[in-house]
């Protein structure tokens, strides 16, 4: 059979040391878990898989459930681009019993979930900024149910007596959302797997808990049979999923199948050539790369990966991380070639090279500047120490870095942590599995607990193009709901005001210059510390039976799982 | 096949009953056509006059650029809105003519256009690419709406809003929303007190107000040949201001680029532009100048313009807006004032064109649906064909959404009556 033919049958098996850190939609937010979103739980747009990365359709959303992508010219946008009139198409089914069409009330059920104070979206500044009345909703939902163990019942009170203003209902197949302001990004943020439809059947289930990850349902090409957080994950067909009603996805291979475990990326290599796996699960396990160096890929916007993020409510060391002098002088301290050295033995085979800001190059808002520069990025330990001192801290201080425990991470941890204590700096490393530890950053309870002061999480941009908010706004708007992004709970009222102001105009040269001003003062109050740009990922690992494997670089160029198909092997 | 009616001498059409005069036009007795707004009923000899015109130029071996230039289809259309030849084109629509208005200006990083939100997509899609292409700021103000608006708020709107930077006015002659007519003359004084540019997109106004642009103080203006002009689709009429008339404006001629010409010299500028009441340049023939061209659309045009002499355009602009009274007021009484977003107390501002929410709920005005369910319902069921259209009203965080009524001279009291009836019986039922 020839490989350009579609095959149907066999399952797909991914092996690695990665976990999803959520399953439910409303909260997940691991690229790396947005392969499997994207299997079962379906959004008004989202981004068809295209091989080739210079195609301009790679990173522009399509109508998933919506039935067209919302024009002045079909009365979907308003002149003023503070209406969208979104019409969905007919036919999307829930996998339930029986089965039940998708309606627009599960689309604004799942608006209301993202704002939930149990496991909230990660990103719920892209959406509270933008809906009209969506801010207002959030903050009555965290006012009235305030504590993180709600009841299913107590959420679904709430969400069943409370409206998003700007979101309305003209009937089960018209949606209208009316924003606060022209927002040129807002097909990208209804992409989000954040907003995806939630059946009624969510009502009875608190966010993202054992639970509901028995029950989760499925309006996809697969649903979820079986999944043991961290360790095991099997999706099937899901028998009404309709190929009529989806533009996108397909349903070549009976069965997904993840195992997740510790493992090196020699073994998941290994594995993969063996034929045991298909592909990797988060194991940073590249394709030769011959052929790569200039991958198109490269041109559409870098990652940060790793980034130090300190945690600016620890009450350690006195509250000393909370004060910008402090975090600062540690902003000297990094070699970061010497992570770069680290990466450079997985042989990734990815473009990097050392970060100087938050918005690492190829992304909306930009400009190359480097407030802490050191000799070929080697760090500046006595500076640090120096710094330190005069910031009212002559004897350091002891910091707690939490880093995951696979891959390069404990390594990074170490090189990083080896820097500090040059500067005199005593660092005692928290090692934490993979499965648990964006949940528990995302919590600030946790961070304000001091359980952690610094951390090396990476992050990729959600979308590209117009994304000057993709890093800022997450990572560095004022945000300590459960869920939140701003790992550190970082707060600085101008930064607020200045993201708030790039999002309310339109113009692009403007707002690209207000993103650049946030950039260089989250910087000068070194919330994080950029450690290296990435490009946006790696040519991954394909086991032999592959084929269609299409990375998707919205998804960290993880591949599209609904549209590759296998081969028998031989 | 709707019969075609010749009428031998001028003043037979001067003299017909409305009842004859809507024989002329390529109705559909059928069918109750309130939509001219956005296309009119042609009328049978510019059909004729169209399809002859093309079939004498088609596979001629004559010399078609010269007469591409239509002087003398400028020439006879021209004095009908008080104006020179040198200061007339015929374009292909009034989009065509703003879009060239517009790319013609002078305008930089330094200058502000002042428009509302209340325009067409032409307009407001044509100064966002200036934006981008040359810096200009847009400032946006939202027009007030409904039956109590006076043309001193119209005015205070856009007073309230000008700047030093202000270099462009902009403004429809008749909004195609609230059907408003707007104040042009007030608003080309305000403009001219503080040396600003004015532009009128006046897609709205040719063939149904008789109006002489002079007089009006307009630096510009753009209009359909093929709405209440009722010429053939394609057509358009393009004002540009080419001498200087004290009494009417007494600014200076903008700097102004004939974009799209095949007249603008290969080497060397244009003549300066005139200072006095005599032109320096035919800036008509600039503009016109742009390749071969259709002379059976300018001729058909030409056509539509003379049945309009021949009838009397103030006897039509009497009629169309008669009947838009007419209208106006069976909403009120149909619906309720509070109905209506059209202004009806300031009888300055009435324009054949009636806005209004045809539902009883107020949170329908802002239903998408439901208003393309009426409109299409009155279509399909009644054959009355009528339009929706979507704006913003101060203060509201909504799009509204409104039906709207356009009445013209082949339009008569009786259709209006029965076609409100049938939208409010509907309406009810849909409510």
């Amino acid at each position: 059979m020839s490989s350009s033919e579609p095959r149907r049958g066999g399952t797909l098996r991914l092996y690695g040391p990665g976990s999803m850190d959520h399953l439910d939609p409303a909260s997940a937010y691991y690229a790396l878990g947005h392969q499997i979103t994207r299997l079962f739980a379906r959004q008004l747009f989202t981004y068809p898989a295209v091989a080739d990365l210079r195609d301009w359709r790679a990173i522009t959303p399509v109508p998933d459930v919506a039935a067209e992508v919302p024009t002045t010219y079909n009365a979907g946008l308003s002149v003023n681009h503070l209406t969208y009139t979104v019409r969905l198409r007919r036919g999307v089914q829930w996998d339930t019993a029986p089965p039940r069409e998708v309606t627009a009330h599960d689309f604004v059920r799942g608006f209301k979930r993202m704002c939930n104070p149990v496991c909230g979206a990660g990103a719920i500044g892209y959406f509270t900024s933008t809906i009209r009345g969506m801010a207002e909703f959030a903050a009555a939902y965290a006012a009235t149910v305030p504590h993180a163990d709600a009841s299913a019942a107590e959420l679904a009170d709430f969400q069943n007596s409370h409206e998003i203003s700007g979101i309305r209902v003209l009937d089960d197949w018209t949606l209208v959302f009316e924003l606060a302001r022209p927002a040129a990004d807002f097909l990208h943020v209804l992409a989000m797997p954040f907003a995806s439809a939630a059946p009624v059947e969510y009502d009875a289930l608190v966010p993202d808990s054992d639970r509901f990850r028995r029950e989760v349902r499925s309006n996809g090409p697969y649903r979820v049979i079986d999944y043991d957080h961290g360790r095991y994950l099997r999706l099937q067909r899901n028998p009404v999923w309709d190929k009529g009603t989806d533009d996108v996805r397909n349903q070549h291979v009976d069965a997904v199948e993840v195992v997740m475990e510790r493992a090196d990326p020699v073994e998941v290599g290994r594995k993969i050539n063996s034929g045991a796996a298909d592909l990797s699960w988060a194991s940073p396990v590249t394709e030769p790369y011959e052929a790569n160096p200039t991958d198109p890929g490269n041109e559409l916007g870098y990652a940060l990966n790793p980034y130090l993020v300190f945690n600016a409510v620890s009450p350690n060391n006195g509250g000393a991380l909370g004060k910008p002098e402090v975090r600062r002088a540690l902003a000297w301290a990094f070699d970061k070639m010497a992570v770069l050295d680290i990466y450079d033995r997985l042989a990734a085979g990815t473009v990097m090279r050392p970060a100087r800001s938050a918005i690492p190059a190829g992304n909306a808002g930009y400009e190359p500047f480097d407030l802490y520069p050191t000799p070929g990025d080697r760090g500046d330990p006595d500076r640090c120490r120096a710094l330190l001192a005069e910031a009212g801290y002559p004897d350091g201080l002891t910091l707690t870095y939490l880093h995951r425990d696979v891959d390069a991470n404990p390594e990074v941890a170490k090189s990083c942590a080896a820097d500090l204590e040059r500067a005199g700096i005593t660092v005692d490393l928290l090692p934490m599995g993979h499965a648990d530890y964006y949940a528990y950053l995302q919590d600030p309870a946790n961070a304000e607990a001091g359980a952690w002061d610094l951390t090396s999480p990476s992050w990729t941009p959600d979308w590209f193009g117009t994304n000057g908010r993709a890093f800022l706004q997450p990572m560095f708007q004022t945000n300590r709901a459960r869920g939140t992004s701003n790992y550190g709970c970082y707060s600085n009222p101008e930064v607020d005001r200045l993201i708030d102001q790039a999002l309310a105009t339109v113009d692009e040269d403007r707002a690209h210059a207000i993103w650049h001003r946030v950039d260089e003062l989250v910087m000068r109050d070194a919330a994080i510390v950029p450690i290296l740009e990435h490009a946006p990922t790696i040519p991954h690992l394909k086991g032999k039976r592959v084929r269609n494997a299409i990375a998707m670089p919205t998804i960290d160029r993880w591949f599209d799982l609904s549209n590759l198909w296998l081969e028998p092997a031989r | 096949m709707a019969l075609s009616i010749d009428f031998d001498v001028d003043t037979d059409l001067a003299t017909a009953s409305w009842e004859r005069i809507r024989d002329i036009f390529a109705l559909d007795p059928a069918t109750t056509h309130l939509n001219t707004g956005t296309v009119g009923a042609i009328p049978h000899e510019v059909a004729e006059t169209y399809e002859r015109v093309t079939r004498q130029w088609a596979g001629g071996l004559a010399n078609i650029y010269p007469p591409s230039l239509y002087p003398d289809y400028r020439a006879r259309i021209a004095p009908d809105f008080g104006v020179d030849q040198d200061e007339l084109v015929i374009c292909h629509n009034a989009t065509e003519g703003i879009s060239r208005i517009i790319a013609g200006l002078d305008l930089g990083p330094d200058d502000a256009v002042l428009t509302t939100s209340h325009e067409c997509f032409s307009v407001l899609s044509n100064f966002n690419l200036a934006h981008h292409r040359f810096g200009v700021r847009v400032d946006l103000v939202t027009l007030p709406s409904g039956p109590d608006i006076t043309a001193e708020q119209v005015v205070a709107t856009f007073e309230a809003a000008l700047t030093p930077r202000t270099k462009v006015m902009a403004f429809a002659a008749t909004t195609l929303f609230t059907g408003t007519r707007m104040p042009i003359r007030a608003l080309c004084d305000l403009a001219q007190r503080h040396g600003v540019i004015t532009i009128a997109d006046g897609a709205l106004l040719p063939g149904v107000l008789d109006v002489n642009l002079r007089e009006l103080g307009l630096d510009f203006l753009a209009g359909s040949g093929s709405k209440f002009q009722c010429g053939p689709l394609g057509t358009g009429l393009l004002y540009v201001r080419n001498k200087v008339f004290p009494e009417h404006n007494p600014l200076p001629l903008p700097r102004f680029w004939p974009v799209i010409s095949t007249w603008y010299p290969l080497m060397g500028d244009m003549p300066k532009r005139t200072t006095t009441s005599v032109e320096t340049c035919n800036m008509g023939d600039y503009l016109q100048s742009a390749g071969s061209a259709s002379i059976g659309r300018a001729a058909a045009l030409a056509k539509a313009c003379e049945i309009w002499n021949r009838i009397g355009r103030r006897r039509i602009e009497e009629r169309a807006l008669e009947l838009g009274w007419y209208a106006k007021r069976r909403v009120v009484e149909l619906f309720g004032e509070p109905a209506l977003y059209s202004p009806l107390h300031d009888q300055r501002l009435h324009a054949p064109l009636v806005a209004f929410k045809p539902f009883r709920a107020p949170e329908d005005a802002w239903n998408i649906n439901k208003i393309m369910r009426f409109v299409d319902r009155l279509e399909s069921e009644h054959r009355i064909w009528i339009r929706w259209v979507e704006f913003e009203v101060p203060g509201s965080p909504h799009m509204h959404y409104a039906a709207r009524v356009c009445t013209h001279l082949f339009n008569n009291h009786d259709e209006i009556d029965r076609a409100l009836k049938v939208m409010a019986r509907l309406a009810d039922e849909m409510s």
